[in-house]
């Protein structure tokens, strides 16, 4: 379907969330924690979106975590953002959709030290197995 | 009876190529020197695809905290004699990542290495210069 | 013939020493064809000689859970099988009156010894990529088998049922080679293509592929045992070659039939440089249904007379 269609239908589901066209083929939308699991249900399974990656940055508001989920038919890349307080580190894990999430958390969670609540495996996957699980090298006031 | 040792030892080298995270590059180059416009076969090198059968040990990338474990087993794994190259800058020192959270050290903290060949990535003129500087040092030439 | 003669028939010629000498050689020109069908210049002669020597001055590494014995045995046996076939070969040939009822059938008993001692070695390896290649090996053993088995009966029908080796030369002397013959050519095309797949050599070498299972069987030898590897392998080369010569192109009788065996080493070694590895359920497809079914049509072409 063309962007104009997509934009309408995912206004028409989601209004309360702020869907913003940033430029013609990169959208973001503002999703709180709780209701994540249901805005990727409904991009992976329902539209048809392709998981591509996660991206997982330390700012001064939080930690902030993007889904990227690529619309492949026109090439369209729509981001949901999850905005996770610092002193409260957790938020629901996307396992329970497809397994396709569960390397991009174990990644997250270990480099930033998010919790996901739900993921299973939380071993090491980048860094070595001895290192201890509060060694997060990817935080700010690390080191 | 030495003598034809290293005789037989420097003129069919089999090569493993060991890569401890590297970025590929000179993995790449590594590859262009075993083709056709180099041909490094006529020197019997030749590329093996298990440690158990090698001689020379081509190690590329930075070795990290992850694969120290399995570097050093590997090197274990190698019948001796062997020689250990360290190709590209990573191996050797660290390059841009020597104060990264994941460094493990220079590869000779390690293993015993034999011979640097710098670079990032080393032209395949080089790679086989080092490779000869190597076979040189085991005849006890230079 | 005395005992010394046959201990000379079989450590010097055509047994142990000239066979291995035949491998490194044939090693040699498989390189340097394939170098040169890659615009490439290739090894210089002695190589295959350098690999071997160099491989007896390195260490020996037993893992540490293989069962030491039959890990240390598996390639002499191989070996010893090999040696054995080509002798059986080399004195049928130069002596086509003197063999044994049989002796066909104890050449293809000897034949297939490398198969099967390779198969025990992987498995004795402790190392589940070794483990990989065996099972492959062993779906490859049971796909090839067949065809070239019927491959064989053609041959055996063709000449009236002759079971010595010595007895089938002596029938291609007189009646012209079995090459030249509808059955035959098709018989041989038959057996080249399960040759090909015995040795290990591209399109078939599924079970030693060295980029996916790191040489598969081969993985865990080391030193002087790797050496006695590769020589029983290219001395299987050799045997076989010179096995299919005997068959179907009525062997070695004047000096200018080795050329023969050439040119059956070049054909072998074009196929492997100009195809690439199949997976195993193409190669099972192919031995199963197409070589099984020119197998078939080379039978009854010999039962009719073709």
């Amino acid at each position: 379907m063309k962007s104009k269609e997509l934009e309408k239908i995912i206004k028409k589901k989601f209004p309360d969330l702020n869907l913003v066209l940033y430029r013609k083929r990169r959208w973001y939308m503002d999703v709180p924690r709780e209701r994540l699991r249901e805005v990727a249900d409904f991009l992976f399974n329902e539209i048809g979106c392709r998981f591509s990656t996660a991206s997982g940055v330390d700012t001064p508001r939080g930690f902030e975590i993007l889904y990227h989920f690529s619309y492949d038919e026109i090439g369209l890349v729509v981001s949901p953002r999850v905005l996770i307080p610092k002193d409260d580190p957790w938020t629901f894990s996307l396992t329970p959709i497809a397994p396709c999430f569960e390397w991009i958390e174990r990644e997250i969670h270990e480099l930033l030290g998010i919790d996901f609540e739900g993921l299973r495996c939380k071993e090491h996957l980048l860094l070595a197995e001895e290192i201890p699980f509060d060694y997060n090298p990817l935080r700010r006031d690390h080191g | 009876m030495d003598r034809i040792k290293q005789n037989a030892f420097t003129k069919s080298l089999w090569v493993y190529h060991l890569a401890c995270s590297p970025c590929n590059n000179c993995d790449i180059e590594i590859l262009d020197a075993l083709t056709p416009r180099f041909d490094v076969e006529r020197f019997g090198i030749q590329l093996v695809g298990s440690p158990r059968h090698a001689d020379v040990l081509l190690v590329t990338g930075m070795v990290n905290k992850k694969v120290l474990d399995r570097l050093i087993r590997t090197y274990a794994e190698t019948p001796k004699p062997c020689l250990v190259v360290a190709v590209g800058s990573c191996a050797i020192s660290g390059n841009m990542f020597a104060d990264s959270y994941n460094f493990a050290g220079p590869l000779d903290k390690h293993i015993p290495v034999d011979v640097y060949i710098e670079g990032c990535p080393p032209k395949p003129e080089a790679i086989i210069l080092g490779i000869v500087k190597g076979i040189k040092k085991i005849r006890g030439e230079e | 013939m005395n005992f010394g003669m046959h201990i000379f028939y079989f450590v010097v010629f055509p047994g142990f020493i000239f066979t291995f000498i035949m491998g490194l050689l044939f090693n040699w020109i498989d390189r340097k064809l394939s170098a040169r069908v890659q615009w490439r210049v290739g090894p210089p002669f002695f190589q295959p000689l350098w690999d071997f020597l160099k491989l007896l001055a390195k260490d020996t590494y037993v893992p540490e859970d293989a069962p030491k014995f039959i890990y240390l045995i598996s390639p002499l046996l191989a070996l010893s099988g090999v040696v054995i076939f080509t002798t059986l070969l080399g004195v049928s040939n130069m002596f086509p009156l003197e063999g044994f009822l049989g002796d066909l059938i104890v050449a293809l008993y000897f034949l297939s010894f490398f198969p099967v001692w390779l198969i025990i070695a992987g498995s004795s390896s402790s190392n589940p990529l070794s483990g990989v290649g065996v099972s492959r090996e062993m779906a490859l053993y049971f796909a090839y088998e067949l065809p070239f088995l019927l491959g064989i009966f053609t041959v055996i029908l063709k000449s009236g049922g002759e079971l010595r080796i010595g007895n089938l030369l002596l029938y291609q002397w007189k009646n012209g080679s079995f090459l030249y013959s509808w059955s035959g050519f098709l018989a041989f095309v038959v057996v080249l293509f399960s040759m090909q797949a015995k040795l290990g050599l591209v399109p078939f070498d599924i079970g030693e592929a060295e980029q996916e299972i790191m040489t598969g069987s081969y993985a865990e030898f080391s030193g002087p045992v790797l050496g006695v590897w590769r020589l029983a392998k290219f001395s299987l080369f050799y045997g076989v070659v010179l096995f299919i010569v005997m068959l179907f192109w009525s062997g070695i009788r004047y000096p200018w039939d080795v050329f023969k065996v050439l040119g059956i080493l070049v054909v072998m070694v074009l196929l492997r440089q100009t195809n690439p590895r199949l997976r195993i359920d193409q190669a099972l497809k192919f031995f199963w249904i197409w070589m099984l079914i020119l197998g078939i049509i080379a039978l009854l072409l010999a039962v009719r007379g073709y």
